[in-house]
């Protein structure tokens, strides 16, 4: 279970997340919602170590891993899919997927063996590159890919690692109508297992509404609602606060 | 074939000719040139290519700025010089040598990685120029060991000399005019064949490491570090790693340059020219290729050597026309090498292997 304590992170006199204290569960999908600047993000730099905290902790199955680079702590079992499309743009998009999977197993040390010489890994790289429906593209530069199959790569490369702590950042923004219901179709079935947890950022409330298990509500960086999709979006400061009139509207 | 290239292809057909050329012109360099200055030009090659290609490992495929490496080259040239001045004459020596000089460049680099490579690449670039530039002082300064900037001059085994004679190329006559063979195999050949040989082997161990999944972490790491990161390679470690890596083969060169040369001094082996001279080879013959040094450490040594017989022809060609003669002056070859690398630069700022790959590339997706 992945765990933060009094979790807090200050930039200068701006304080981004103030003491936020939640339980992410296995077999559980979490929902982070908010609105623009609530710290959504930044909570996410948190707990994959991108950012380390000014005060308090994160804790996965017991152990702090506060302080631990965020290599070590993907290694230990975190996996982070990013808002802004991070890939790496001048190698293939087998090549993308593979590095991840390589990483996973941690095959990375390897000097004298040939990069494509491992069977298992390439056909494990194919199987990753079909669920995204990019197994055409995988001789392409992922720079040449269009902006939603790039979208598409980055949930392959966050679905290789096989973590048990999933976080997904806005993981449909910028796909079309067709790219996004194939990605929510992969959460939804990460979702059934019971030894996953997924962090969810996502602006969609339908999106919400169909795949949460549970919502976390930042405002302003502080933790002000969490529970069951019902029974959060139908608090009055969520309403009112948080959702707008997009809750109205859907 | 590809499998000896670790899979890596050069990737055009006229990169794949120019590569057999020198190939084929660095293995039989002792039979197909006269004299001693173009058996020299050859030893030089094969050597800068493995020096040049150590420091694509870094610059090309890591994105590792470095200024020491000539520093490292160095460190394994005074290992084999001074191993040879105080153990006895013989292999052993130069194993030690060679050996002592890499430990050496690994610990130094190990040293400097640990420091320094969590820094941006700028700092780190400041830093191995700073120590580099230490070192080279160092050197300078403690003559009772290294000689000063005078170096040292010392023996190699005897087999490695001309002094040694193992035969003779039989004669074989192509024309009545055209005879080819005939040369003393002496043990400056077999000393050539030496360097030859551990540059080609050094060279294709490269080729293999670019194309292990290590090599492929050093590309992501070039490309995008903090996803690197994310996917839970750690950077620093990588970045150690091959600094360590390519540290240790560029002594590797500097002691195939002292068991050659039969002298080490700062000047030859510790210079900023030096340094110079290899980022030009790297970024002229096209980064992150390995093949890319291959092109660019021919084709300057060749220009250094030549461009000055060249200018000295065509300025006697252009005797009778006013002004090209006095441009054309032997004297004036840095300014026209300066020139041609200048306008290389411009035109394949992807250096010669980029560009003949891109041009194979248009070719397969007009076709």
């Amino acid at each position: 279970m992945l765990e933060t304590h009094d979790l807090t992170v200050r930039f200068g006199g701006h304080t981004a997340v103030d003491a936020v204290s939640c339980r992410f569960h296995t077999g559980e999908l979490t929902a982070i919602v908010g609105p623009n600047g609530a710290g959504k993000t930044t909570f996410f730099n948190l707990v994959s170590g991108q950012v380390f905290p000014t005060s308090g902790r994160v804790t996965l199955s017991g152990a702090d891993i506060s302080r631990l680079s965020p290599a070590a702590r993907t290694r230990r079992g975190i996996g982070r899919g990013f808002q802004q499309t991070n890939l790496f743009p001048g190698l293939t998009v087998t090549e993308n997927v593979r590095l991840a999977v390589q990483a996973r197993q941690r095959k990375g040390g390897r000097l004298l063996r040939l990069a494509q010489s491992d069977k298992q890994m390439g056909r494990e790289t194919d199987a990753l590159l079909s669920d995204v429906r990019l197994e055409r593209m995988g001789r392409r530069l992922a720079a040449e890919l269009s902006h939603g199959e790039q979208r598409m790569l980055e949930v392959a490369l966050l679905m290789a690692l096989q973590p048990s702590v999933y976080m997904f950042d806005e993981p449909t923004a910028g796909m079309s109508a067709e790219e996004a219901p194939l990605v929510l179709g992969l959460i939804d079935a990460l979702r059934r297992d019971a030894s996953k947890s997924i962090l969810l950022v996502e602006h969609k409330l339908d999106v919400i509404r169909s795949l949460a298990d549970r919502i976390v509500v930042l405002h302003n960086g502080k933790l002000v609602a969490q529970g069951a999709p019902d029974e959060v979006m139908g608090l009055k400061i969520v309403q009112d606060a948080y959702m707008g009139q997009d809750l109205v509207n859907v | 074939m590809i499998r000896i290239l670790s899979g890596d292809k050069p990737g055009s057909r006229f990169l794949s000719l120019i590569l057999f050329g020198v190939l084929i012109a660095l293995a039989f360099a002792p039979f197909l040139f006269d004299g001693t200055r173009a058996l020299d030009t050859a030893a030089r090659i094969c050597i800068l290519i493995v020096l040049a290609a150590s420091f694509d490992l870094l610059l090309g495929y890591a994105g590792i700025v470095s200024f020491a490496h000539t520093m490292f080259f160095g460190l394994g040239a005074y290992g084999v010089a001074l191993a040879c001045l105080n153990l006895e004459r013989g292999f052993g020596a130069l194993a030690v040598g060679t050996a002592a000089g890499a430990g050496a460049a690994a610990v130094l680099a190990l040293v400097i990685g640990l420091f320094s490579l969590r820094v941006r690449a700028i700092f780190f670039a400041m830093i191995t120029l700073a120590v580099a530039s230490a070192v080279a002082v160092l050197v300078s300064q403690l003559s009772y060991i290294t000689g000063g900037e005078d170096g040292l001059t010392y023996r190699i085994p005897r087999e490695l000399t001309a002094a040694v004679r193992y035969g003779e190329v039989p004669e074989f006559a192509l024309t009545a005019d055209w005879v080819l063979g005939g040369q003393r195999i002496t043990g400056k050949i077999a000393n050539y064949y030496l360097v030859f040989g551990a540059a080609l082997a050094l060279l294709l161990l490269m080729l293999r490491i670019v194309n292990s999944p290590f090599g492929r972490v050093l590309q992501a790491i070039r490309e995008n570090d903090y996803r690197a990161e994310a996917i839970g390679y750690s950077v620093v470690r990588y970045r150690i790693a091959i600094s360590v890596l390519s540290a240790v083969i560029a002594a590797l060169a500097g002691s195939l340059f002292a068991i050659w040369l039969r002298y080490v001094g700062p000047d030859t082996t510790l210079s900023f020219e030096l340094m110079i001279d290899i980022l030009l080879m790297v970024v002229i013959g096209g980064m992150g290729t390995i093949y890319g040094a291959v092109i660019g450490a021919v084709l300057l040594v060749l220009a250094q050597s030549f461009l000055r017989d060249v200018m000295s022809s065509a300025a006697e060609a252009t005797a009778q026309l006013p002004v090209l003669p006095q441009l054309l002056d032997p004297d004036r070859w840095l300014l026209w090498l300066g020139l041609l690398f200048v306008l290389s630069v411009y035109f394949f700022p992807t250096g010669v292997v980029g560009k003949l790959r891109q041009l194979r590339q248009r070719r397969t997706q007009s076709d």
